[in-house]
């Protein structure tokens, strides 16, 4: 399947790198197996949304769906 | 003696023509002081009882149009903690002062390190060293003098989070690490009072406001098997600009839940990144 990943922030940089935004996935894949795809640190992965939701990333997104990855931030 | 205030307050104060046009009476600082000697009263007091008479004290008059006398009475009666007085904490401190949150808690067992500098407001090169805390009383006292202001100074901890924040109205999270402000949650839960969060990493950031139940935190960290203590701030470091815009929207929040005006985050967690100027809300 192909997907459309968007990061935030300081995860922005980890996809961007990758050439384009969309990518061609495993059926099978959840969110967390893209993320690790992706290699991105999970630990930098605060929230995730597909089509504007906030899922878990356990959530096995579809087709054509579009992942939004928010960055862990903490700094005060 | 309250009959008898409200006659001094009356003479002592001055009409003018007010946000709405109408005429408003309003009270300068000079004046207020002399009704604080008069009475033997405080600041606060005296500003209490002249907004609870219609009279606006000066420093207020440019809060009225939006928060109205009542929302500026409810904001001086109330007690806000600020936990961290670094970046977020800093600014938030300077900014409640200003618009008249007239109770304060001000909480940090840090001293300032010379990596401070390029944003926390409170800190200037001659400072590096000091105390946070007595920094920041020093500045609320310097912008206010009706705000009534205690210390903390040390790091609010399992053993005395409840006993510290048991008389404070609500919490601003400026902390910068996860399990401090899961515990800052957790507490808050307890004294059924609310808690502005607030985080920064390089160019982004991000605000919530959490009441009793809601358990923001806990999804936007996770509060099982939390394996870091800080997020992507570690490598992008923290800007002033979005340290600003941060501590800015949080004092927001304060401002509106404690005076009852719009509509708090709440359950919505706003993100920014500008670094391409994107504004999201996530819902919790």
């Amino acid at each position: 399947m192909k997907v459309m990943v968007k990061g935030f922030g300081a995860v922005r940089k980890y996809v961007e790198e990758k050439g384009n935004n969309i990518f061609e996935v495993d059926d099978s894949f959840s969110v967390r197996d893209i993320i690790k795809h992706l290699k991105i640190n999970p630990d930098l992965v605060a929230l995730v949304t597909v089509n504007g939701d906030r899922v878990s990333k356990d959530f096995h997104p579809r087709d054509g769906d579009e992942i939004f990855l928010l960055n862990m931030v903490s700094g005060g | 003696m309250e009959k008898a205030i409200v006659n001094k307050l009356k003479k002592s104060s001055t009409i003018i023509s007010g946000p709405d046009g109408n005429p408003l009476a309003v009270l300068s600082l000079s004046e207020r002081n002399r009704l604080c000697r008069h009475f033997r009263l405080s600041p606060r007091e005296v500003e209490l009882h002249s907004l609870e008479a219609g009279i606006v004290p000066l420093r207020y008059l440019k809060n009225i149009g939006t928060l109205s006398i009542e929302g500026q009475r409810r904001l001086l009666s109330s007690k806000v903690a600020v936990v961290g007085l670094g970046g977020l904490g800093g600014l938030l401190v300077e900014l409640l002062a200003r618009v008249g949150v007239g109770g304060m808690l001000i909480i940090d067992g840090d001293r300032f390190v010379e990596d401070n500098l390029n944003r926390q407001i409170l800190l200037q090169e001659k400072d590096i060293d000091l105390i946070k805390a007595r920094l920041a009383e020093k500045r609320v006292r310097d912008i206010n003098s009706a705000i009534e202001v205690e210390k903390w100074e040390g790091f609010v901890t399992e053993e005395n989070a409840q006993h510290l924040l048991s008389s404070v109205n609500l919490v601003c999270d400026a902390l910068d690490n996860i399990s401090s402000r899961l515990l800052l949650q957790s507490t808050c839960e307890q004294l059924n009072i609310p808690l502005v969060h607030g985080a920064v990493a390089g160019f982004s950031g991000q605000v919530t406001s959490i009441f009793p139940g809601d358990a923001s935190l806990s999804v936007i960290y996770g509060d099982e098997g939390i394996t870091i203590q800080r997020g992507v701030e570690v490598q992008e470091g923290n800007l002033p600009g979005t340290v600003g815009m941060v501590a800015s929207l949080q004092a927001q929040e304060v401002i509106k839940i404690l005076s009852g005006k719009g509509a708090a985050l709440r359950k919505k967690l706003l993100v920014i990144d500008t670094e391409r100027g994107e504004i999201r809300h996530i819902n919790l």
